[in-house]
């Protein structure tokens, strides 16, 4: 298998150091670039270009987003994933705005870097839920998606109507579940039979869904 | 004769002199007046002008503050506890504790950003005034008020400076609270736009239409409307308060970019 090689730039040491030995301990991962901020990796990049590059949002030189578009114009074949504390829309929306191919943040599990890395290296991008939720919602209300008008092939309880509706909105299950006044649980429930009801495997799938079949009004 | 003459010159003389002396003594205090109060108007001046300094200088410190701890909680606090999961996640989940464990470093971490970002909002020290107020916006999901909004195209992220942006954006915070807990709105829409010299923001309800000012003696809301004028006076800003046609408020901010 080949090696992919990997940059990053982050400036907190102590979750730098944590990355990196991780990274390492993949199998056909290797570090070769490792920055405090987007400056520095844009240095040591020259002559020793990484296959990916991971770039924490807010560093002390460069930001992220910045550093992305200069990795961009320079390195065209390096992809980009950004891993930030940050997990507001408007950062995800801004980071794919400037070619990005991933947004992930320090809150989900260290272990989804890797399989972004592994999919950024197969397909060219990653997009986890939340992300492509962000993505769709974002295209649906600037009317980049058009939902069409089709008769509902599943047939959906009001409830399950509601939850759909919810999730659209990127209400999360614990918010949703207080809006219904139903237990985490309950929501839980609804959801997987929804999904399975329109044999989706994620919640984009259900947004998909929803906004194909006109289930939500944006 | 000669002598009545004589006396009736002196009468005359003296009593010009007299009218003289009396003009005299009212050119001398309209002039004494007129610096006086030129001199007053200097010292309200000053007083005004430390006043105000005093204000940003009391805002300038609160920020700061605040910027520090929420750098603190954000690069320090949140760099460790993120680098935790490195450590669980190469633990075995079969292990008992580990899933709660892992449960309670998310909830700590996100109490962290919460905090943080409540002192210094993420979006707008990154991305500018316009992110920020779509986010802070997009947060109120929860709100059984409907919020719309217009804000127009182009570059915002650094039309002007942090410190300004920073100011407007307490100032649309202040304001949406008070109309959450006063005006009585389901509907509120918000306008940003903004031209080469300033940035204007109006925020419409439907609301009650009570014009803070006029009854602030009823609610306690004093203290919020001060921070809005001093954070205005700070910027150098405009904010006018006036009923719509919908019954509501409508308010307008004009603020200078530089």
């Amino acid at each position: 298998m080949k090696t992919v090689t990997i940059g990053i730039a982050e400036d907190q040491e102590i979750y730098r150091n944590g990355l990196v030995s991780m990274l390492n301990g993949v199998d056909n991962f290797k570090v070769n670039v490792v920055a405090a901020d987007g400056k520095e990796l844009l240095l040591k990049m020259k002559g020793n270009e990484p296959d990916v590059v991971l770039l924490d949002y807010r560093m002390g030189g460069m930001n992220g987003v910045d550093t992305a578009k200069k990795i961009y114009r320079r390195h065209p074949n390096v992809r980009v994933l950004i891993l930030s504390m940050y997990d507001a829309h408007e950062f995800v929306i801004r980071a794919i705005e400037n070619g990005v191919c991933g947004y992930l943040t320090k809150d989900d599990d260290p272990k989804e870097i890797i399989t972004a890395i592994e999919s950024v290296m197969s397909t060219g991008y990653y997009l986890n839920d939340r992300t492509s939720r962000i993505l769709i919602t974002r295209m649906v209300k600037s009317g980049q998606v058009q939902p069409k008008f089709e008769t509902n092939e599943a047939q959906f309880s009001n409830i399950e109507i509601d939850v759909i509706q919810l999730i659209c909105q990127e209400y999360s299950t614990t918010e949703i579940s207080k809006k219904l006044y139903k237990s985490k649980r309950t929501i839980d429930g609804h959801r997987a039979a929804i999904m399975k009801k329109i044999n989706a495997k994620n919640v984009t799938g259900i947004v998909m869904y929803a906004v194909k079949n006109n289930i939500v009004q944006v | 004769m000669a002598g009545e003459e004589n006396i009736d010159r002196i009468i005359l003389l003296g009593t010009g002199a007299m009218l003289f002396l009396a003009l005299a003594v009212i050119v001398f205090i309209i002039i004494y007046q007129r610096r006086m109060f030129a001199k007053q108007d200097q010292i309200n001046r000053i007083i005004i002008d430390n006043q105000k300094k005093l204000i940003e200088a009391e805002i300038d410190a609160k920020e700061l503050e605040k910027k520090r701890i929420a750098q603190e909680l954000h690069d320090d606090i949140g760099a460790s506890l993120s680098s935790m999961r490195f450590t669980i996640s190469a633990l075995n989940h079969s292990v008992q504790g580990v899933s709660e464990l892992e449960e309670t470093l998310t909830r700590v971490t996100q109490k962290v950003r919460e905090i943080s970002n409540d002192l210094l909002p993420h979006v707008l020290s990154e991305l500018g005034i316009r992110d920020a107020l779509s986010n802070f916006l997009g947060q109120l999901r929860m709100v059984p008020i409907e919020f719309t909004f217009t804000f127009d195209d182009g570059e915002y992220a650094n039309c002007m400076s942090k410190e300004r942006q920073l100011a407007l954006y307490r100032v649309v915070q202040e304001l949406i609270n008070n109309i959450m807990k006063y005006a009585e709105a389901t509907h509120v829409h918000i306008d940003l736009q903004r031209s080469p010299v300033e940035l204007m923001l109006r925020i419409e309800d439907d609301g009650n239409g009570r014009i803070p000012e006029q009854d602030a003696r009823k609610h306690p809301m004093t203290l919020g409307l001060k921070n809005i004028q001093s954070r205005m006076d700070y910027v150098g800003g405009t904010i006018d308060r006036k009923r719509n046609q919908l019954g509501g408020t409508t308010v307008t901010i004009l603020i200078p970019l530089t």
